[in-house]
């Protein structure tokens, strides 16, 4: 995806035996990430550790302009395992969201969140494809129902069902 | 017995206190005041009650008695002596190696496990009164602590007690920022350049890496029993669970096991060496490949691969410079010599890239070497770190000559604008900038280090101009101090600068996902940041205010915040 990310990632030939040890491989690729991220400043996605706990973040994501998520921001908590990047964070939104591929409880329908995941993937991908895919739903597969039916027949319903739904976190 | 006991502890305290000599004669001493004075005495009180005409009848069993007795006595003595030594040991360590006797005593004293474990929880609760707090530099706990190896290793030669009271100290050093560099600075201090205040420091950690890991380490694993050992002993019964096998007097290992991660040391190590690699124009750097093979050693081929890197870029360097040289006919008669050191960029810290216009001879001669290098090397491309550097610099003034030897690239262009014709021969810092392209910072910096050597002199409106005269400078001297002075508080360097947008980017990140945070909050979660976090809070909150004064944050009821859109 991003190609700056990954050239830093991968400095220097031999070292992948140093990724052996499990959690101090895991909480130095996220600060790595952490840092990238902080220094990168791609606007309308941003994430960090909450609490100061590396294996937790907050994310936010702005909705994308030209669909009904414009203006509106998201939280998303990301909960990273121990064998990080080998296998996907649990990403869920944290703000109450109505989307074809998002449920009730937040959780996502997203192929790189689950079989496609790769270690290439990185936070900031996963907040940019979740970005976009706030503006291009995938209706075939739909966590709700609901949503992908108005998706297409009704913007105005499918706005205000978002509106009614939607609650900015308070500090 | 009541008396026996007091005048044994007077007399031990009043004579042997801070007695530590080596080789230590407080225990024969000690020994034959008890047998001879303290002995007599007490024979003397006890049989002078008795009648004097039976002295004759001093049975058997007297003489017996006494000797057990005494026997006592001297146990005693010994334990009462241990107690003293195990009071004073911090003082002991902190004087070594001429504490050595007091250690010798205490050799004696520790052959139970009670003792043992008294010497233990003393020491560990003195150290942490009266070495591990804030306010004690990182360089004189390391040095406390490289001394504490020294003498438990005298002490026990089989490590358990230095494994025990060492776990406290290596905890606290841990925790300090500042030791890994304080201890690569040590390491490495016949590298740094002189009359640094931090090189004498721990600089007899340079001795101790070039004496090499002591045998008995190498190999020597819980593991690997070495089954023709015929001097094998189990551990001590008091070993901690994971007390490891002595491994001889080895102080720089200790304190390279601080850390399990071997890369902590890497990045420190890299700076030193590349400061040294470039800080000056030689091409022959034995003493630093003596001691990256050294520490090598210590942490791993592929830990120290950088670092090879970086020492075989100068030795490549030097070859690849002749042979340009030689094929792009560099060497011209009225042009500067050119000389250059090409870096594998990956493998070197990040260096400042910020360029600046050098003179043009200077540009051409670039070229011309960029050229060679390309022909030499097909498909690689050469680019130039301009504020690295150094260049001789001879000035020709009216009335003197003056010479730099050592002057850094952005110094020698900025004195140069001074000198080009068909140009003003007056600047002010923000026209020098733009001419030059440079920094401001940078051009500033300049111009003072050629105001403090006398060549340049400010002024009115802050416009500067070459002293010819050296008369001329002190008709006028009494106005720029006081200027400088002020100037310097505000300039900024570059770290700092980098440090600052770091520290931006990680609160606007904190706040846009965390929330309103109080400035403490805010503080500890800055703990986050790559190679930590020392600023004070008050630092801290001027920060934030200066962001606040921006737009960029906002504070209300106790918290900051990113103002809502």
């Amino acid at each position: 995806m991003d190609q700056s990310t990954e050239t830093t990632n991968t400095s220097g030939p031999g070292k992948s035996t140093t990724t052996l040890n499990g959690g101090q491989s895991v909480s130095k690729r996220l600060q790595t990430e952490l840092m990238q991220l902080m220094m990168s400043t791609t606007p309308g996605i941003s994430a960090f550790p909450t609490d100061g706990n590396l294996q937790h973040w907050t994310g936010t994501i702005n909705g994308p302009e030209g669909t009904p998520y414009e203006s509106l921001t998201f939280k998303l908590s990301l909960e990273f395992p121990s064998n990080y990047p080998m296998a996907p964070p649990t990403v869920l939104f944290t703000t109450p969201m109505f989307h074809p591929n998002v449920d009730m409880s937040g959780r996502i329908c997203l192929d790189i969140l689950k079989d496609k995941w790769s270690a290439v993937y990185n936070v900031q991908s996963i907040l940019l494809s979740l970005q976009s895919l706030l503006g291009e739903p995938n209706n075939k597969s739909p966590l709700n129902g609901q949503a992908a039916e108005l998706w297409d027949k009704d913007p105005k319903e499918y706005k205000r069902l978002l509106m009614l739904r939607h609650k900015e976190a308070e500090d | 017995m009541q008396v026996i006991n007091t005048l044994l502890t007077t007399y031990i305290n009043a004579h042997f206190a801070g007695v530590w000599e080596t080789p230590s004669k407080v225990g024969d001493d000690l020994n034959h005041w008890v047998e001879h004075v303290l002995g007599q005495l007490v024979l003397d009180v006890l049989f002078s009650s008795k009648p004097p005409n039976s002295s004759e009848g001093v049975g058997e069993d007297d003489i017996k008695r006494r000797k057990e007795d005494l026997e006592s006595w001297k146990r005693i003595a010994v334990g009462r002596l241990g107690r003293l030594r195990v009071g004073e040991l911090f003082d002991v360590v902190v004087e070594w190696p001429e504490s050595l006797g007091g250690v010798e005593d205490l050799k004696s004293y520790i052959i139970s496990p009670q003792t043992r474990l008294h010497l233990t929880t003393t020491f560990t609760s003195a150290l942490s009164t009266r070495l591990l707090h804030p306010a004690a530099a990182t360089s004189d706990i390391l040095r406390a602590y490289i001394s504490l190896i020294r003498a438990f290793t005298v002490l026990d030669p089989r490590g358990v007690l230095l494994d025990r009271v060492s776990r406290g100290i290596r905890r606290y050093l841990r925790e300090r920022d500042d030791t890994v560099r304080v201890i690569v600075r040590g390491i490495m201090s016949e590298s740094l350049p002189d009359g640094l205040e931090d090189a004498e420091d721990l600089s007899e950690l340079a001795h101790e890496l070039g004496k090499g890991i002591p045998a008995t380490q190498q190999g020597g694993g819980l593991e690997e029993l070495d089954y023709d050992d015929l001097s094998w002993v189990p551990d001590p019964v008091d070993a901690g669970p994971e007390f490891r096998r002595s491994k001889g007097l080895d102080v720089v290992g200790s304190l390279i096991s601080l850390w399990e991660s071997r890369e902590v040391w890497t990045k420190e190590v890299a700076a030193v060496l590349s400061s040294r690699l470039l800080g000056s124009d030689e091409w022959l750097f034995e003493r630093e490949i003596r001691t990256i093979e050294l520490l090598k050693l210590r942490l791993g081929e592929t830990t120290m691969q950088g670092c090879e890197v970086m020492l075989k870029d100068i030795a490549d360097s030097k070859r690849s410079d002749a042979h340009i040289r030689a094929e792009e006919h560099l060497e011209i008669e009225g042009f500067p010599e050119i000389h250059t050191k090409i870096l594998s960029r990956l493998f070197w810290p990040t260096m400042k890239e910020g360029g600046f216009q050098v003179p043009l001879e200077i540009k051409e001669l670039q070229e011309r070497y960029e050229r060679g290098f390309e022909n030499l090397k097909k498909k690689r491309k050469l680019t130039w770190l301009q504020t690295m550097g150094t260049v001789e610099v001879e000035l020709e003034l009216e009335d003197r000559v003056v010479q730099f030897p050592d002057a850094t690239t952005w110094q020698a262009a900025v004195i140069h604008q001074f000198d080009e014709e068909g140009l003003s021969d007056q600047w002010t810092i923000p026209q020098l900038a733009d001419n030059l392209e440079m920094e401001e910072s940078l051009v500033k910096k300049a111009v003072q280090f050629w105001q403090s050597r006398d060549i340049l002199r400010e002024g009115s409106n802050g416009v500067y101009a070459v002293i010819e005269n050296l008369e001329e400078l002190e008709a006028n001297t009494p106005l720029h101090t006081g200027v400088t002075a002020a100037e310097e508080e505000e300039e900024v360097t570059d770290e700092k600068k980098r440090e600052r947008m770091i520290v931006e980017q990680f609160v606007v990140g904190m706040l846009t996902n965390g929330g309103a945070m109080p400035l403490e909050r805010i503080s500890v979660m800055l703990g986050l940041v790559p190679g930590g976090f020392s600023w004070g809070q008050e630092e801290l909150r001027e920060f934030l205010s200066r962001m606040k004064s921006e737009g960029k944050v906002e504070y209300e009821g106790g918290s900051w915040r990113i103002p809502k859109t």
